[in-house]
């Protein structure tokens, strides 16, 4: 039942996206028109190229997800040695903004990508991306700081090891599974966020993946290139099948984590 | 000198969360349109009258509380349910876990566009099947009255998942003993679920309904793309009519006007959510 | 090499941690820190590691103040209770960590590192991380990163309290040949009355915070300088006897005796010890707990009795030792 649940909408994707127009007509019968990879070669043939999209999602997900820990790691370093005041207010504070729906944050934030001239810059993405992941990511590796017992940090104190190289060789690698779920969970944030792409990119050859596929799918209700449009979502979605897959522990237990300290 | 390292991270919540609904507020009692020359004009509160007085935005109110209270109660009873089961041992749990988490790692978008075609008239299969077993076409997606369904089903397909996830977590961190105990004093397995799960799970359920809530509210890209907020307005969002304000009928001070009202909504939802959950669960608890 | 602790306070949320606490510890010595959980024990071990900083008094080491020295440059061997060993380095990353960052070259802290696991016959786990390692191993581990500080102190925040009792038996005597018998001074901090008893010179009993006695073992159980002293130390716990005259009085389970004159009793309970037995007897100067021969029998002419000189005799108000044992 959950399988079906789950799969039946993803399958049939797939199933249109190798039919061709004629067979989307009568998309239950079977003959032997009904298969072709055309839907593909249209989307991979486009100006630009579909490629172009993924490239384009691929660039802002990593530059997100590197800004995001540049500065969630030293904030949740800091939080997780902070006394009880500080973490709890930081923590609230954290949350709320977590939990804050950023949909309402459009305009402000198309406001001030116009004012720095931000509009059409994939990288200039990355800034209210990292801002939106930063208070999960900050509780997430705050949790998992303050889960490594404070003996080990004390013990490489007297080893003589300094603040960066605690860092270095002791903190970073021990809490590296942390670091890893919160980074798959930002880069998934990024990769399918739509509002703010739609509203900061324009020139259709930076536009990120949901928004090429919104744009396929153009206006009118009616007059959506389904097929094509079908194996846009499979292109699209293929990375991230890998990603769930690869990572299915991972994304679990960030969330997981997510969930019991929050 | 510790906390100078939680400056930057700050400094970003300010900038992106704070200073937005300040900027708002103040847009709010301002008229910033095409009509003046996007110039901003103080209005003394003429968009919070034109606000109190705006039977669309009333009706998108409604509209948008209708679907997250839909959605989320789903998604919530829903996920208990998948959790439950997923916490059972059987097999290929792994493989169960993933594949359920996939319609909540896939972008929204994609997958509302995706609905939108498995609702298609008449192509679509939920049609064609109504039509072969003799019931004609459905056309969900044009009728006022079933399209809300429709948006309602494609955000609890895709945020089913993530709750479910949530609530697994806190179903692990109930001792196992503890039904053993309940048990052996001869409470039958739903007993056992009412009277120790859901009141241990309380704080996760809380969190998913908070989250959730706020997250349907503010619902745009499903709807946007679904059904572009038709037919007839019947799915339009608060945060649809916003978009619409700022980027079609061009009247910034409007729309923030629009996003300041749904957030103080938000909150007193929220809020009120909160204080019934305790009522209910405190009953519960009895 | 000598450590002395200059009437050092110390304070966490409001709360006195350490208050006004003296020591000196020379060289070769092994001081056991002792007193029940909360006593401030490893807050002292921690100030004079520089974990903490004292909020005032001053710590020496040679009449050098190292007061607000940092840790690194205290040159101090510490043996943490968990081991602290970095779970994803190898035993011989472990060990070389320090080496590596303190700027020593690759053959030289190849040679140190490899003439330590020797000592602590632990060559065949060098490549081992320590989740692999059983817990003595662990503990030896731990104590090689500790020896090869070259330090001139060393603290051990209960070293032993990970091993099960056999173990603790065992690794005495190694902790000994490794690490009292050279010229640092040590201080051994735990909760555990023998393991203080058998491996320090000197002892200090620590409660709230403050000093409350220090001596050889021997002193602090024949003379206990306070009520708390008296039933903190020795086990079973001393007899304490119903306040009379401003005074209390007490007496050590096995300092009591069966006699044909003295006092009567009735056997409530006897504890069977192995070498020992314990009875739990109700006299009319209330219940007392008499440790005996286990393979004593009683009659029923028989009595109790004790030495006058025995006892030990405390102030009911300042609960403090008025004889001198």
């Amino acid at each position: 039942m959950l399988l079906i649940w789950s799969l039946s909408p993803l399958i049939w994707q797939l199933y249109t996206s190798l039919s061709t127009p004629e067979a989307l007509t009568r998309p239950l019968e079977i003959n032997e028109f009904r298969w072709t990879f055309d839907n593909y070669k249209q989307i991979f043939q486009a100006n630009p190229p579909f490629v172009r999209y993924l490239l384009n999602s691929l660039i802002v997900g990593l530059s997100s997800t590197i800004l995001t820990l540049a500065i969630a790691l030293p904030a949740s370093y800091s939080l997780a040695k902070a006394n009880n005041k500080v973490s709890k207010i930081s923590k609230i504070i954290l949350l709320a903004s977590a939990l804050f729906p950023y949909f309402l944050l459009f305009l402000a934030l198309l406001e001030f990508a116009r004012e720095m001239n931000f509009g059409n810059n994939l990288l200039a993405l990355c800034i209210p991306y990292s801002a939106l992941c930063m208070p999960l990511a900050v509780l997430l590796l705050t949790a998992a700081f303050k889960d490594l017992p404070n003996d080990l940090e004390e013990a490489a104190r007297l080893e003589g090891l300094g603040l960066i190289n605690r860092l270095r060789w002791i903190l970073f690698p021990l809490i590296k599974p942390a670091i890893a779920s919160t980074s798959i969970l930002v880069f998934l944030f990024t990769w399918n966020e739509y509002p703010i792409a739609l509203t900061w990119i324009s020139k259709s050859e930076l536009i990120t993946l949901p928004v090429a596929i919104a744009r396929i799918a153009g206006s009118s209700v009616y007059s959506v290139p389904y097929g094509a449009y079908a194996a846009a979502t499979v292109v699209g979605a293929l990375p991230l099948l890998l990603i769930v897959f690869i990572f299915q522990k991972r994304i679990v237990s960030g969330l997981t984590q997510g969930a019991i300290k929050g | 000198m510790n906390y100078l390292l939680l400056t930057p991270a700050f400094l970003l919540i300010l900038l992106v969360f704070v200073l937005p609904l300040i900027r708002y507020s103040w847009m709010s009692m301002h008229s910033i349109s095409v009509i003046t020359g996007l110039d901003y004009i103080p209005n003394n509160g003429s968009n919070w009258i034109r606000l109190l007085n705006d039977d669309r935005f009333w009706r998108d109110t409604i509209q948008t509380i209708r679907f997250a209270a839909f959605s989320v109660s789903i998604e919530i009873v829903l996920a208990i349910i998948i959790a439950l089961l997923l916490s059972q041992r059987i097999k290929g749990k792994g493989i169960l876990r993933t594949i359920s988490l996939l319609p909540w790692a896939l972008p929204t978008t994609i997958m509302a566009l995706g609905w939108r075609w498995i609702f298609n008239t008449p192509y679509g299969p939920i049609d064609q099947i109504s039509s072969l077993i003799g019931f004609g076409t459905l056309d969900i997606l044009s009728n006022p009255d079933l399209a809300w369904i429709a948006t309602v089903i494609g955000d609890v397909w895709k945020t089913t998942p993530f709750v479910a996830l949530i609530i697994l977590a806190g179903l692990q961190t109930i001792p196992s003993d503890l039904y053993e105990a309940f048990k052996m004093e001869g409470g039958s397995p739903l007993q056992s679920f009412i009277k120790i799960t859901l009141p241990l799970l309380k704080p996760y359920i809380l969190l998913s309904l908070v989250f959730r809530l706020a997250q349907a509210f503010g619902v745009f890209d499903l709807i946007q793309v679904m059904t572009g907020g038709g037919p007839a307005s019947s799915t339009e969002s608060i945060a649809i009519y916003a978009y619409l304000n700022a980027m079609r009928f061009l009247d910034f001070g409007y729309s923030a006007t629009i996003m300041i009202a749904s957030f103080i909504l938000l909150i007193t939802i929220c809020l009120f959510t909160w204080i019934f959950y305790n009522k209910l669960k405190s009953k519960l608890s009895i | 090499m000598t450590l002395i602790l200059n009437s050092i306070n110390k304070q966490i949320n409001k709360n006195w941690i350490i208050q006004d606490l003296s020591l000196k510890v020379k060289d070769g010595e092994c001081l056991a820190i002792l007193g029940p959980s909360g006593c401030g024990k490893s807050t002292t071990l921690r100030l004079i590691a520089g974990l903490e900083i004292c909020d005032s008094g001053s710590i020496f080491i040679n009449d050098e103040d190292i007061t607000n020295i940092s840790p690194v440059d205290r040159k101090i061997g510490m043996v943490f209770q968990s081991y602290a060993l970095f779970p994803h380095l190898t035993i011989y990353e472990n060990l070389s960590l320090g080496l590596k960052i303190r700027g020593i070259s690759k053959k030289e802290s190849i040679r140190r590192v490899s003439s330590i696991l020797d000592l602590l016959k632990l060559e065949h786990l060098s490549t081992r991380k320590p989740a692999a390692l059983s817990g003595g191993q662990r503990q030896r581990v731990a104590l090689a990163r500790a020896l090869l500080r070259d330090p001139s102190l060393y603290l051990l925040d209960e070293p032993m309290s990970n091993l099960d009792a056999q173990l603790r038996e065992r690794l005495r005597p190694e902790l000994r040949r490794l690490i009292l018998n050279g010229n640092q001074p040590v201080i051994y901090v735990t909760h555990d009355q023998h393991e203080a008893m058998s491996m320090a010179n000197r002892i200090a009993i620590l409660n709230d915070g403050r000093l409350v006695q220090i001596g050889t073992p021997k002193d602090i159980y024949k003379t206990p300088a306070s009520i708390f002293v008296a039933s903190f130390v020795g086990r079973p716990q001393i007899n304490l006897f119903p306040e009379s005259a401003g005074l209390i009085k007490g007496i050590r389970p096995e300092d009591i005796f069966l006699d044909n004159k003295g006092i009567d009793f009735k056997i409530l309970y006897t504890e069977w010890l192995g070498t020992n037995q314990l009875f739990h007897l109700d006299t009319s100067q209330g219940r007392l707990r008499m440790l005996c021969n286990a393979d004593i029998s009683i009659n029923s002419d028989h009595k109790i009795n004790w030495k006058q000189e025995k006892l030990h005799l405390f102030d009911s108000k300042t609960k403090l030792r008025i004889n001198n044992g």
